[in-house]
Formats: C-alpha cells, structure tokens, sequence
C-alpha cells in the first residue's frame, strides 16, 4: 500500500528526472517553507519541496560553516552534487536568517534563476496585508518568468483546487492516525505525507484517495498499550528516527511539523482573496516557530494541541542550530512541565545521527510514559 | 595602542544613561534592537534600553561567560545568539556591569538587522507581559524599492500609535522630527569620524570605533549624543592635523568585517599594534554612519530619508551589493587586506562568508582571512588557531612600506 510514497523518496535525482519526463513541466525547487506550491502548479511548473536530506556534507562544508542547520547544509550539498540538477530554478523564502543568505550563495554559484519570497513580519496588521497584496503580483510574475506561462485566475482556481483536495486528504490521513492508534505504521505515514513533495499532485492525489480508503477500511489493529506521543520540531525527523520510534512501539498521535501538521493545518491560496488567503494560508493554523503572528504565544498553545491529541508525552525533535525552534524551547518546556505533560528533548542532525544513544533515551521515555500510564 | 581621551568623556554619559535607565519612574522603558527607529522612542518622551549593547559590554568586561551559563541552564541552546543568551542571563542573575537592566513596559524590534531578533523580544515579551511591536524591514536582495520603503514608512506611521499607548500621550510630530534632525547630525559626525581612518597614518582604528559606538546605538536623537561625536571628531581630527596614528607605526592597513569579538579586545589591539597592522574600516560601526543612499533615494522628507537610512544597511543588502561595498571601503581607505569574522551568533553576517571571501580576493588581489569565534561567547574562541590564520595573512600581505 506504502510502496509507491516510499518509492518517490527513495532517489530524489532519479525522482526528479522521472518527474520532468512525465509531466513535462519545468521542475521548481522549493526551499522551506511556506511558499504555495498551488503558485508554481499554475504557473505551469512542478513544485518539488526540499526539506533538507540525510546525507553526509562535504562540498557545502566550503561554504557554509559548521553552525548552520542542516536542512540548509544538506540543499547546499544537493545542489553543488549535481543531484537537482533537473530544476528549472528555485524559490526560497524568508523563513530565517540562514535561508535569507543561503538564497544569495545559490545565485552566485547557480546559472538556474532563484526567486525569493519575503515573508512579512510586521505586528501591524495593516501593513502586513498590504505588503501580501503587492507581493503576490509580483511572485507570480517572477514564476511566469521562471516557466513561460503566465499565471491566470483559472489556473489559480483549478491549482488551488487540486491542492485543497490534496490538503483534505493529508488531514484525514492524520485523524485517521489519531483514531486509530497502531493502524498506520510511523515511516510509512511520513512517507504518505513527504512523497507529496515529489510526485506529481494528481497522481498523489489519486495515491493517497485510494490509500485512505483501504486504511478506512482496514481491520482494527490488534489492541496494546502503546505510548502515544506528539511529536514537535521544525521538520519530520530522518527515517532512521522514525523507523526506531516505531520499533520501540511508540505511536505518534500527532505532530507540529512545519513539512507536517504545521502545512496541514493551515489553508490552501485562494485567488478569490489573494492577500486574506495568504495572510491565512502563512500565519494560520498551528503556529510556528520561524513566523511572528502578535496575539499568538506557541508555548501557550502547546499543552492544548498535546491534550487535543491524546498523547501521554511529547518528543521534540529540534533540528540543530534552527535558531527559531531553540529560542521557543525553555518556554515550551516549562509549559509542559506545568501542565504535568512529559517531554523528551532529542536534538536532530541529519547529518551524524547517534542511533544507539538516541534508542537508549527513548527506551528510558517509553518506561516513564508506561508507568506514569494514559 | 593611543587611547582618545574622549573615552572619559563617553564612560561618563553612557553611566548617566545606564543611572537613568535603572533609576527612572517618569519614562516608560522601552527595549530596543539597534537598528529600530529610536527617533520615535525619545520623541514619545520614553527610554530606550539596549540590550545588544549590554550583552557588548558584560563581554568586553568580561562578566559574559557567567550569564551565558545561566541561560543555558535554564534550556537555552549554545546555538542561539550569545548576546541573547547573555542578556537572558543578566535577567536571571541580575548580572552585568550595570547591575541588570530594568524590565521593559513595551519592545520595539526591527528585522533590519537579522530576524533572530524577533524570537529574543518575543521570549523577553512573554516573560515580562509586555506588548512587542516589530518593524519588518524587507531583506535588500537586489536593493531598495519603493514598495519596501513605503511598507517600512506605513510601520513607522503605527509604530507611533504604539507608543502613544505606552506613554499615555499623543505623539509628538514635532518633537519627532526635532529628534529626526538630531540624529542625522550626530549619525553625520560619527561618519565623518571614521571617513578620517582614510588618513595615513589611520588617526582612530575599528577598535576603537567599537568602543566609541556606544552612544551612537543608544543615545541617538539626542543632544548629549551630537554634542559627543563632535568632540570625538575634534580629537580625531587634531590627531590628523598632528600626523598622528593610533598605532606607532602602521604597517598594514586592513579591513574588519563582522561583530567584534568583544571578550578579545585587549588581546586584538596588542596583537595587531605589535605587528603594525591598523583595523582602517570596518562594515559594524557604519552601521549607524548612514551609508549613502542609493540613486532616486536622496529624500528631502527627513521620515522617509530615516526610513532610507534603517533599510540601507549592509547587513541587509544582497551579496552583490556586500562586495560591491567592501571594494569600495578597500580603495577608499588604501587597504592592504582584510579580516571576516566568521561568528556564530550572527547568521545574517556569516553565513556566505566564505565565498564573499574568496570573491572579494579575487576582484581586489588582496588577501583575506576568516576567523572563528563568536561576539560574545569565550568558549568559542581557540587563541592558537586564530593566531596562525592571523600569522599566514600577515605573510601573504603586502605592507604598505613595502
């Protein structure tokens, strides 16, 4: 039932070539986060979202120092293997500090053009929709020079529609998970969700619509007490993690992920209201750790969407060196911890993962949530 | 290494401001970065407090790597900025030169300066219940537009509702653009003051202008403020008029890119006076020295030039503008290399470094060198290393005495 979502991860070069064969369409990179994919769908090209990569930094080393998150190390050591070469271009967003410049070293060594879009961050509300309504003209300008193909309302709609479609069948994926608890194992429900990020959305539309059903229709599976956790951090954790949380029985109810829970809670563009749809399809949702939404205080949030998901504890799963994520720990653990909720820290580098190490530590976490029990 | 004799004169007024700061009941106190519009805050009859700026000085008084711990022990990662983690630090030990800083009533943030910022103000918001506004100021990949400035001009319009919450009283336009004229008089003489490294022998080194930015980040739009940068210049000049430099004898002329590394400025300044070698520019200081604006953006309306000058900073342009930059202050100040301070607390700073040093090699033939450390944590800071990637580009560089 998994295989094909495991499939579109398992080789992104070969991936990419495949996709650009198949859909004919210009493949757009797209470096996190935030950035509608329904934009570039309708401007005629494939969006294909980078999430970072276990893989080993060598070539990016030259250029990105050491205190860099890997998500940002890892696209750099893509990109400089040859191994996205498939891509037509790339579009980034302001999402922190790293990728503001991280955006400026790919166009110096790339002859692909790179568009950006700034995220706004004003605590004016006023301001902040009046720059999303003069940036939206100008992103799809940028995407129509990047593919060709001018970005119409009609595309927009029917883009945005495909993509919403997508969107509701990736949160029935996940109530199907918080439900019914040990019928979808941990890597293949990531690899459901991620493969979004490379395959084509009609065929991953069409993937997923028949995956659900045979979930939905799926015997319950044999009843145990597994620990049920929310899972937080900035992105979904390597396979190697996931594979070990599901070995050690631990069952994830749920999840803040920005390429996860984070993406599926928040709407999808509307061209009927481009800016109020934006401001929506950005600042919505279960809150972020790289955006400002004033009135909004994460930590605050984090206790109800670990009760709303009847998980006994929670993993965070920090990316090092995400600067965001770190600022927001001590508040959000202190949140837990008053709310008698527990909290397991594991800091995530893709690039060098303690596998034995990290396996002690969730053992130790599974016996505390067994004793302290649902 | 000549200490100015102004240093006396800027300890005093910088321990009246921290006197204020501490002691005040009348103003509001309001938490600052250093690239927000301070203008607004002293026309609203409020204090400004800095942070950034006692972070700078609990390192260079070497009280930082105490704070620094504390912070971490409350779960704060060594991979956050240090003077975040210093600042949250002297508000659990009430640390620091000046005892800690007073609670904040309300934070004013801009993003000009990186968006780190934003997460800092948001913990310091959170913990004191105090209302944050941000001013986002849009990243200059291929440099300033109108659309960006417009947006900035819209916050500032705002910004002023803010503030009038905080104080109680309608803001003051007037008293707004007194400030305004201040501030560009005294940002004028900072810069001026550095234009005079062009002088050979150099008369101050970015050493010094580390020291001496102080008032230029917290008390600007003030009097006291102007009338310090004209005593300051006066000195510098006098020592121009006297063929004076800052060091005995100046063999290298050289460029400092980055944050300084404020817990090593003693050593810097021995290290670099015993080989004869003179820090002439440096991109921080003109931080708060108004770089020119760029063409089509010589604003006659002084809100629109302050908006201007708080986007126009290189820390905020795009990489071709960065090294378009640097060339420029390597001709104009006859440089004979320069130095990058690879930090690690300041992404928007370091991350590309690498390979605008190489480029900037390239197109200047001349020598540079990127060093690792960090503004204010000690612990990253290895002597020995630094020491030999200092030693090999002092080799490679050419004296200016041939």
């Amino acid at each position: 039932m998994f295989a094909p979502f495991h499939e579109a991860l398992a080789d992104p070069p070969g991936r990419l070539s495949l996709l650009r064969r198949r859909s004919g369409r210009p493949l757009i990179g797209v470096a996190p986060a935030y950035f509608p994919p329904e934009w570039v769908h309708a401007a005629g090209g494939l969006p294909v979202a980078f999430w970072g990569a276990a893989l080993p930094v060598a070539r990016a080393d030259a250029l990105l120092p050491p205190y860099c998150c890997p998500v940002a190390r890892s696209i750099l050591e893509m990109e400089l293997a040859g191994r996205t070469a498939e891509l037509a271009g790339w579009v980034f967003t302001s999402l922190c500090d790293t990728l503001v410049n991280l955006r400026e070293i790919f166009r110096r060594l790339s002859s692909r053009p790179t568009l950006v879009f700034p995220i706004p961050l004003a605590t004016d509300p006023f301001a902040r929709r009046r720059r999303l309504a003069e940036l939206i003209p100008a992103a799809f300008q940028d995407l129509a020079w990047l593919t060709g193909t001018e970005v119409t309302f009609a595309a927009l709609a029917s883009a945005s529609r495909l993509y919403g479609e997508i969107r509701n069948l990736q949160r029935r994926l996940y109530s199907l998970r918080r439900s019914r608890p040990g019928l979808i194992g941990v890597r293949n429900f990531y690899a459901a969700l991620r493969a979004a990020f490379f395959m084509e959305p009609e065929e991953y539309r069409g993937r997923l619509a028949d995956l659900l059903s045979r979930l939905e229709a799926a015997p319950e599976p044999p009843a145990g007490r597994r620990p049920r956790l929310f899972l937080s951090g900035m992105v979904v954790p390597p396979d190697e993690v996931l594979g070990l949380l599901e070995h050690l029985g631990l069952d994830p109810a749920d999840d803040d992920f920005a390429n996860g829970g984070r993406m599926i809670s928040r709407p999808v563009f509307d061209p009927r209201d481009p800016a109020g749809s934006l401001e929506a399809a950005i600042f919505g949702g279960t809150p972020c750790c790289c955006l400002h939404v004033p009135g909004t205080d994460r930590a605050a949030v984090f206790p109800r969407l670990v009760r709303e998901a009847g998980a006994g504890g929670v993993l965070l799963l920090p990316v090092r060196c995400c600067e965001p994520d770190a600022f927001e720990r001590p508040a959000i653990g202190a949140g837990l911890a008053a709310a008698g909720i527990p909290a397991l820290t594991m800091e995530m580098d893709c690039e060098s993962l303690p596998l034995e190490s990290l396996r002690t530590r969730l053992e130790a976490f599974r016996e505390l949530l067994e004793e302290s029990g649902p | 290494m000549t200490r100015l004799a102004s240093f006396a004169r800027m300890k005093e007024l910088m321990t009246g401001y921290y006197l204020e700061a501490k002691t005040t009941r009348e103003k509001p106190v309001i938490w600052l970065t250093s690239g927000a519009p301070v203008e607004y805050v002293y026309a609203a009859g409020a204090l400004p407090v800095y942070p950034e700026n006692y972070a700078a000085m609990c390192a260079a008084s070497h009280q930082a790597p105490l704070l620094l711990e504390a912070a971490e022990a409350q779960g704060y990662s060594p991979d956050i900025c240090s003077y975040a983690r210093t600042d949250f630090g002297q508000d659990l030990l009430r640390g620091g030169p000046a005892g800690g800083l007073p609670p904040p009533q309300a934070l004013v943030c801009a993003t000009n300066i990186c968006r780190t910022v934003v997460k800092w103000f948001e913990a310091v918001a959170r913990k004191n219940r105090a209302p944050l506004f941000v001013v986002d100021m849009p990243f200059l990949h291929d440099g300033l537009t109108r659309e960006a400035l417009n947006y900035v001009l819209g916050q500032f319009r705002a910004l002023e509702g803010f503030l009038a919450a905080q104080t109680g009283s309608a803001f003051d336009r007037e008293q707004l653009l007194a400030t305004v004229s201040l501030s560009r008089e005294a940002t004028g003489l900072w810069r001026k003051t550095l234009d005079l490294a062009r002088h050979r022998p150099a008369p101050i080194t970015a050493l010094d202008a580390f020291v001496h930015i102080a008032p230029i980040v917290t008390l600007r739009g003030t009097p006291q403020c102007r009338d310090y940068y004209r005593e300051l210049h006066r000195e510098v000049a006098d020592r121009v008029a006297r063929g004076e430099g800052a060091i005995p004898r100046e063999r290298y002329r050289v460029l400092w890119d980055n944050l300084p590394i404020w817990h090593r400025m003693r050593w810097f300044e021995t290290f670099f006076a015993e080989r004869g070698l003179t820090l002439a520019a440096a991109t921080y200081p003109n931080s708060w020295a108004a770089i020119e604006p760029p063409p089509g953006f010589q604003a006659d309306d002084p809100l629109e030039a302050l908006a201007v000058s708080y986007l126009n900073l290189y820390i905020h342009f795009g990489f071709t503008q960065r090294i378009d930059y640097l060339e420029r202050l390597i001709e104009e100040f006859a440089l004979t290399g320069f130095i990058m301070h690879s930090n690690r607390s300041c992404k928007p700073y370091s991350v590309g470094m690498y390979g605008l040093r190489e480029e900037l090699s390239r197109r200047t033939g001349l020598p540079g060198v990127v060093i690792e450390a960090d503004q204010n944590d000690p612990r990253q800071f290895t002597e020995a290393r630094t020491v030999t990637a200092l030693e090999a580009f002092l080799e490679a560089m050419e004296p200016i005495d041939g």
